[in-house]
């Protein structure tokens, strides 16, 4: 344990002054919270939840006069009290690139990055806001690869907006997928993962290697089309449908796995296909840093799966046997809190859909 | 990490961030404020009171000395009283009761003027010095204390018995404490 570590562990930084936050995930159907305090070195569940909304949002439009959206965040800061907040922003409406710097201090880097920033991505300087992560230096030629992550100036400022009228204060802002990262990924672990991520509209795939995001990519595929394929296939209600994904003794229907993972495929194939183009791109870019000189070559070390329909019987074997990839599903509490010793307030597989949720509210001292 | 905000809100974070860190700040000075206070209490209450007594002392002995001188004898007295309480002879005879001894010895025609009493080792001895009204009651009084057993080493002062009236005599006895109990 590090000298800081064990002497944050006797003397911690005064709760008012730790200035803890909450993490805020705002989904298109929902928003979760959770908030994660330390207790005798260690990480435990203070609050947690999830706010339906009246209607389903679009980040096509405008939130910040959305009412749905306004009126569950302020129900979640009366009932919970909650003042600062650390929020995800939705990852179609970031965009993510690496590139190489010369190395130096935080100003120059940033002014270098700002340099260069327009000809990645579709925004001006003035209508964006970005962040950049080293990912490794090169002492050869002097330059620093670095992660960048833009977000619309708009895009925050009416998310800031929306949270202040509701009575909390965003104190920083994260792709949704980043936070996945931190949630499922072990943080002391540098490897490549691909992250897979299935919500109700969509599917996201990301790409994490040395603690950064790299690549995303996502299609619009998500659970609730694995819903329709069964109603289509089986002729049953949506609730029915529902319950036969998650429950394998479900009585209602001739329960045969094979049956059910067929009433899906569709779904399921249009996203390994899009799997296994990533999983091309990625080593064809490794290949090519490797033959430059310049890395190693990181390969995808395993394939993680978060969001409740990564339990679906047969989801696993069928990416690993297609894919050719090891394939998991994510332990979502890996960076908070030892399942052998805790067991956790929220159900496994309602877990797996709080996953960025977590990542959010994990102590940034860490990152 | 202040991560993909805007700059307004990077400074109201900032802001609100060193506001709590002034408060907690001042929270800390004033708990170690009062803490240092409670500490200090009662060190104080007693340098105060050594100090009260101090002047007293001071008002006592170069305001009004013979006031002063008065308490200081009381106080001897108080003091010497206890000491012979504590002493071995103490215990059973009073300097006073070797005295009264004497005096009754001594008669009408003898007076005792001086008395001191002396402790050495175990042994205690008696100096007394006074006047016999004439030769014959100087006599009868030495001869008197050379039959008490309480008394040992009295002799004749064969000068004082110059004179015929008001002799002055001195005597050392030595005191046999175990015979003075009975």
């Amino acid at each position: 344990m590090k000298l800081s570590t064990k002497l944050l562990t006797y003397f911690p930084t005064p709760y008012f002054l730790d200035m803890s936050h909450v993490g805020l995930d705002i989904t298109p159907s929902s928003v979760k919270y959770i908030e994660l305090t330390k207790e005798s070195g260690h990480l435990k569940i203070n609050k947690f939840g999830s706010q339906k909304l009246a209607n389903q949002i679009s980040f096509d439009d405008s939130l910040v006069n959305n009412k749905d959206l306004q009126d569950a965040l302020t129900q979640i800061q009366k009932t919970q009290k909650i003042s600062f907040v650390e929020v995800s922003i939705p990852e179609v409406k970031s965009y993510l690139y690496t590139t190489d710097v010369p190395a130096g201090d935080d100003s120059g880097m940033r002014a270098n990055i700002e340099m260069h920033l327009e000809e990645n991505v579709p925004l001006t300087l003035a209508e964006a806001i970005f962040e950049y992560f080293p990912i490794r230096a090169d002492k050869k030629t002097g330059m620093v690869t670095v992660a960048v992550s833009v977000v619309p100036y708009q895009i925050v400022r009416d998310y800031t907006i929306l949270l202040e009228k509701s009575g909390m204060t965003p104190i920083s802002f994260l792709i949704e997928n980043q936070a996945l990262s931190r949630a499922v990924i072990n943080y002391d672990d540098s490897s490549a993962y691909l992250l897979v991520q299935i919500s109700d509209k969509r599917t996201i795939l990301s790409i994490v290697s040395d603690h950064a995001l790299q690549f995303t990519s996502s299609v619009s595929i998500g659970s609730a089309d694995f819903t329709d394929g069964l109603m289509r296939e089986y002729c049953i209600s949506k609730e029915e449908a529902e319950k036969m994904k998650t429950d394998p003794l479900y009585e209602n229907v001739d329960l045969d796995n094979n049956k059910v993972f067929a009433g899906m495929i569709n779904g399921l194939s249009a996203i390994k296909d899009e799997t296994q183009r990533v999983i091309v791109y990625w080593q064809s870019f490794q290949d090519k840093l490797k033959s430059s000189g310049e890395t190693s070559g990181a390969m995808i070390k395993k394939i993680i799966l978060s969001g409740h329909d990564s339990l679906l019987p047969g989801l696993r074997e069928y990416f690993s046997t297609s894919l050719n990839v090891e394939v998991e599903v994510a332990n979502v509490w890996q960076n908070v809190l030892d399942l052998k010793d805790t067991v956790p307030d929220i159900k496994f597989n309602d877990s797996l859909d709080f996953a960025t949720v977590i990542g959010l509210a994990l102590p940034k001292h860490r990152y | 990490m202040l991560y993909l905000l805007t700059e307004e809100q990077k400074k109201k974070v900032l802001q609100e961030y060193r506001m709590r860190l002034i408060i907690v700040a001042l929270i800390s000075l004033s708990f170690v404020g009062v803490v240092a206070v409670v500490s200090i209490i009662p060190s104080k209450v007693l340098v105060s009171t050594h100090e009260k007594i101090l002047k007293l002392q001071e008002k006592n002995v170069g305001g009004n000395s013979s006031v002063g001188a008065d308490e200081l004898s009381k106080k001897l007295a108080d003091i010497s009283n206890t000491a012979s309480f504590l002493s071995p002879l103490g215990k059973t005879f009073s300097n006073l009761d070797i005295f009264s001894h004497l005096e009754k010895k001594a008669g009408d025609m003898t007076t005792i003027r001086q008395f001191q009493i002396n402790h050495f080792d175990e042994n205690v001895s008696v100096q007394l010095s006074g006047v016999s009204k004439n030769r014959d009651s100087l006599i009868k009084f030495i001869n008197t204390l050379k039959q008490d057993p309480a008394f040992t080493g009295a002799s004749f002062p064969y000068n004082s018995l110059a004179r015929q009236d008001n002799l002055d005599f001195t005597l050392n006895l030595l005191v046999n404490v175990e015979k003075l109990k009975i």
